[in-house]
C-alpha cells in the first residue's frame, strides 16, 4: 500500500490494490468474529457466571429462642467446574416473635467470624474490634457496612436460608 | 492540517509506522514478505499451504480454551470434558471445531503433501522445504494420537491401548516402547499426563517453529512455478543440465535454474494483494467448513474409559484406520512388519524422495514412475481404510452364509462372541483384530474342553497370555456355547 506513490503505478492499479486490501480485511474480520465470539463467550463466560444462590435448611424454628441470637452451621455444596466442593458456613439467626433475621456470619469488614456478646448485648469481632448491634448496625470499629442479612422463609416448621457471600470491606453491599 | 504546527506532537497511524520504522524497519520487513514476487502461472493449488496455517491457528485457539477447562487426570478428565460439552458456553462449538480441526488438517496436510508430490516441487531447490513438511505431517498425526486420549472415553482408552500396544510388537525394544510411551506398563494416569504434555507443549512448539521454518523456506526460494509452464521452459536448455560433463558439475543446473526463474519472477503478481486474497478466501472458506462441522455434528463423547469392559470394540480414529486395517493382513509373529515397518518405510521414501528423484522434469506425465508409486500408496491407504470401515460395523450381514448350518448351541456361541467382542482381538473370517491369534483353525488344533478352560483362564494353559479371564463374567454354560461355536471354525 504504501508504495503506490513511490512506484508511481496507474490509479486504476491503485484502486484495485486498495479493493483487494479491503477485501483482505474483510475476510480476517470475518474470520476473527466468526471463531471470536464463541472463543471469547467460553474463555470468559463462567468467569462472569454468577451461580444461583442455595436454600439452605438452618434447623426446625423450635432450636431458636426468642431471646438471644442463635448460631447455625450449613453445608453449602458448591459447584467448581466439573467439581462438587462441600463447604461449612456459619450465620446468625435472630428471632422476634414468628419473624427471623438471619446474618451472614462473617464480619462485613475482612470477612472474620464475629460471635455475640451476651453480657454486653453486641455482636463483635475479634480481628479488628468491629462490634454490631442485634440489629446489624455498626456500633464502632472498622466495619464499612452493618451485618449482611440473608433472605429466610419458614417451610414445614423449618427455617431456611438463601446462603451467599458479598464484597467485604465496602459501603456498598455487592453479591460476589 | 496545515494548521496544525510542525511541533505539537500528535498520535497518528502515521507517526505510529513511523516509530515503527525507525525502531524495526517494518517497510523493508514487509516488502520482503509481501511485495514479493510469486511467479507467473501460480493458481488456486497453491492455497493449500495456507489452509494448513488457518487450520493450525484455529486448532491453536480451541485448543487454548479446551486446556482452560481441562482436567489431565482419570479422575477428572472425562468429568471435565463433560462440563465444557454440557455447561461452558460455547463449549460444545470449541470442542467440535477442534476435534473436526483435526480431522479436516489431517486431509489438507496429506493434499498438500500429494499436490506438491504431483507437481514435483520438492526437486532442487526446495529439497529442504520438503523435509519440513513431512516433519509437519508428521507432527500433524501425533496431535491427532495424542489428542484423542484425552478425553478419557472408552474409544480414548481403548484405542490408545491398540495404538501402544503396535510398537510393542517391535522384537527386543517392543517391551521397552510400550512402557515409554505409556510412561509405565499399563495405560493410565501417567499416560495422560505424558500424552498431554505432548499434545499441548511439546508438539505445538515443534509445529510452531516448523512451520517458521518452513514459511521461511517458501519464501527464501519463492514458490515453484506449474510444471507445465516449467517443463515447457527447460526444453530449450536441456541438453547442457543432461550432460553434466559439458558444463561444470552442478552449476549449470543451478544457474539455468534461476535464470529461468527470474523470469518466471518479472512477469509474476505480487504477494499481495493478489495472491494474499486468494488465500484469504480459501481461510474464510476452511473456517466456515470446521465451524459448519463443529456446530452440526456434534464431537463424539462415549461413556468414560472402563479398563475391565471386555465387550469394547477399539477403533482408531479415521485416519488411522489403513493402519488398524492392514494389520489384519499380517500373522501375530510379524505383525510388527505391519504396524512399525511399513509405516517406517513409508515415511522414510518421503524423506529420501527429493534425492531419488533428481530428473528435472517435473510435470507429471514425465514422471509416470513416480506417478505410478504415488498412485499405489493413495489407492493403498484409501482402500484400506474403505475395507476397514466396511469390517467394522457389527458385522451380522458377513456371516450368515456361514451360520446357516449351525446348531442352536453353536448360533447361540456365535452371538455370545460378537456381543463379547472377540474379534476386538481375534480375527474370525478374515475380521477382527489382531492382537490375539486368528480363530479359524482353532476347531482342528484343540477339543472343547482345551477352548472352555481356556476361555475361563487363560493363564492356566499360557501364562504369557494377555487374553483377560472370561469366566465370570461368562457362565459355564455360555463358555461351553462359544467352544461348540468356535469348533465349527476348523
Amino acid at each position: 500500500m504504501m508504495k503506490d506513490a513511490a512506484t508511481g503505478e496507474e490509479t486504476r492499479e491503485v484502486s484495485r490494490r486498495r479493493l483487494l486490501g479491503y477485501a483482505i480485511g474483510g475476510c480476517i474480520a470475518l474470520i476473527g468474529g466468526l471463531l471470536g465470539v464463541p472463543a471469547v463467550g467460553a474463555a470468559i463466560g463462567p468467569a462472569l457466571r454468577r451461580s444461583e444462590a442455595p436454600w439452605v435448611d438452618l434447623g426446625p424454628v423450635d432450636k431458636f429462642p426468642e431471646a438471644e441470637p442463635t448460631v447455625a452451621q450449613v453445608q453449602i455444596t458448591r459447584k467448581d467446574g466439573w467439581i462438587e466442593a462441600t463447604e461449612a458456613k456459619t450465620v446468625w439467626v435472630i428471632r422476634q416473635g414468628g419473624d427471623f433475621v438471619v446474618f451472614n456470619g462473617r464480619c462485613t469488614h475482612l470477612g472474620c467470624a464475629f460471635a455475640w456478646q451476651a453480657d454486653r448485648r453486641e455482636f463483635a469481632c475479634p480481628c479488628h474490634g468491629g462490634r454490631f448491634g442485634k440489629d446489624g448496625r455498626v456500633l464502632g470499629g472498622p466495619p464499612p457496612r452493618s451485618l449482611d442479612p440473608l433472605p429466610s422463609r419458614v417451610d414445614n416448621g423449618v427455617l431456611q436460608a438463601q446462603y451467599m457471600d458479598f464484597r467485604l470491606g465496602v459501603a456498598e453491599r455487592k453479591q460476589t | 492540517m496545515n494548521t496544525v504546527p510542525e511541533k505539537r506532537r500528535r498520535l497518528s497511524p502515521r507517526r505510529v509506522h513511523l516509530w515503527l520504522e525507525q525502531r524495526l524497519g517494518v517497510n523493508a520487513i514487509w516488502s520482503a514478505l509481501f511485495l514479493r514476487k510469486i511467479p507467473y502461472g501460480v493458481n488456486w493449488l497453491y492455497t493449500l499451504g495456507f489452509v494448513n496455517v488457518t487450520l493450525f491457528l484455529i486448532q491453536a485457539v480451541t485448543g487454548t480454551i479446551l486446556a482452560m477447562y481441562y482436567s489431565p487426570s482419570p479422575d477428572h478428565a472425562y468429568g471435565s470434558v463433560q462440563y465444557i460439552m454440557t455447561e461452558l458456553p460455547f463449549g460444545w462449538l470449541i470442542r467440535g471445531v477442534h476435534h473436526w480441526g483435526a480431522s479436516v488438517m489431517v486431509v489438507t496436510v496429506a493434499f498438500h503433501a500429494l499436490a506438491v508430490f504431483i507437481i514435483a516441487a520438492y526437486k532442487y531447490p526446495r529439497e529442504a522445504t520438503w523435509l519440513g513438511g513431512v516433519a509437519l505431517l508428521l507432527v500433524t498425526l501425533g496431535f491427532g494420537f495424542t489428542g484423542y486420549l484425552l478425553p478419557w472415553d472408552e474409544k480414548a482408552y481403548w484405542a490408545t491401548t491398540v495404538g501402544t500396544n503396535m510398537a510393542g510388537t517391535v522384537p527386543l525394544i517392543g517391551g521397552a516402547l510400550v512402557r515409554i510411551l505409556r510412561g509405565g506398563a499399563e495405560l493410565g494416569a501417567l499416560t495422560l499426563t505424558r500424552f498431554f504434555a505432548a499434545h499441548v507443549l511439546l508438539f505445538p512448539a515443534s509445529i510452531a517453529a516448523l512451520i517458521g521454518i518452513h514459511l521461511f523456506m517458501v519464501i527464501r526460494q519463492g514458490v515453484s512455478v506449474p510444471p507445465r509452464l516449467w517443463d515447457r521452459s527447460a526444453q530449450k536448455r536441456l541438453v547442457s543440465w543432461k550432460k553434466p560433463e559439458t558444463s561444470p558439475v552442478g552449476h549449470g543446473r543451478e544457474d539455468d535454474y534461476h535464470r529461468r526463474y527470474e523470469t518466471f519472477k518479472a512477469n509474476g503478481r505480487p504477494f499481495f494483494p493478489d495472491v494474499v486474497f486468494e488465500d484469504a478466501v480459501m481461510a474464510v472458506l476452511v473456517t466456515l467448513l470446521v465451524l459448519g462441522l463443529g456446530m452440526f455434528v456434534a464431537a463424539p463423547l462415549e461413556a468414560q474409559a472402563d479398563p475391565t469392559n471386555t465387550s469394547y470394540v477399539p477403533r482408531p480414529e479415521w485416519y488411522f484406520m489403513f493402519l488398524f486395517q492392514m494389520l489384519k493382513y499380517f500373522p501375530g509373529s510379524l505383525e510388527w512388519v505391519g504396524s512399525i515397518v511399513l509405516p517406517s518405510l513409508i515415511v522414510l521414501v518421503l524423506v529420501l524422495l527429493p534425492f531419488i528423484d533428481r530428473r528435472p522434469w517435473r510435470s507429471p506425465f514425465s514422471r509416470p514412475f513416480a506417478m505410478g508409486a504415488g498412485a499405489v500408496v493413495v489407492v493403498g491407504i484409501v482402500g484400506l481404510t474403505a475395507l476397514a470401515f466396511q469390517s467394522t460395523p457389527s458385522s451380522t450381514a458377513g456371516t450368515e452364509g456361514a451360520s446357516a448350518n449351525l446348531t442352536s448351541t453353536q448360533l447361540a456361541g456365535e452371538r455370545l462372541v460378537e456381543a463379547q467382542g472377540c474379534t476386538g482381538c481375534h480375527m474370525i473370517n478374515g475380521k477382527g483384530g489382531s492382537v490375539g491369534p486368528p480363530l479359524n483353525g482353532v476347531g482342528s488344533r484343540r477339543d472343547a474342553s482345551s477352548i472352555q478352560s481356556y476361555i475361563e483362564n487363560p493363564k492356566s494353559q499360557n501364562p504369557a497370555a494377555k487374553m483377560p479371564a472370561f469366566s465370570p463374567p461368562l457362565s459355564q454354560q455360555q463358555v461351553e456355547e462359544i467352544a461348540q461355536y468356535l469348533l465349527t471354525l476348523k
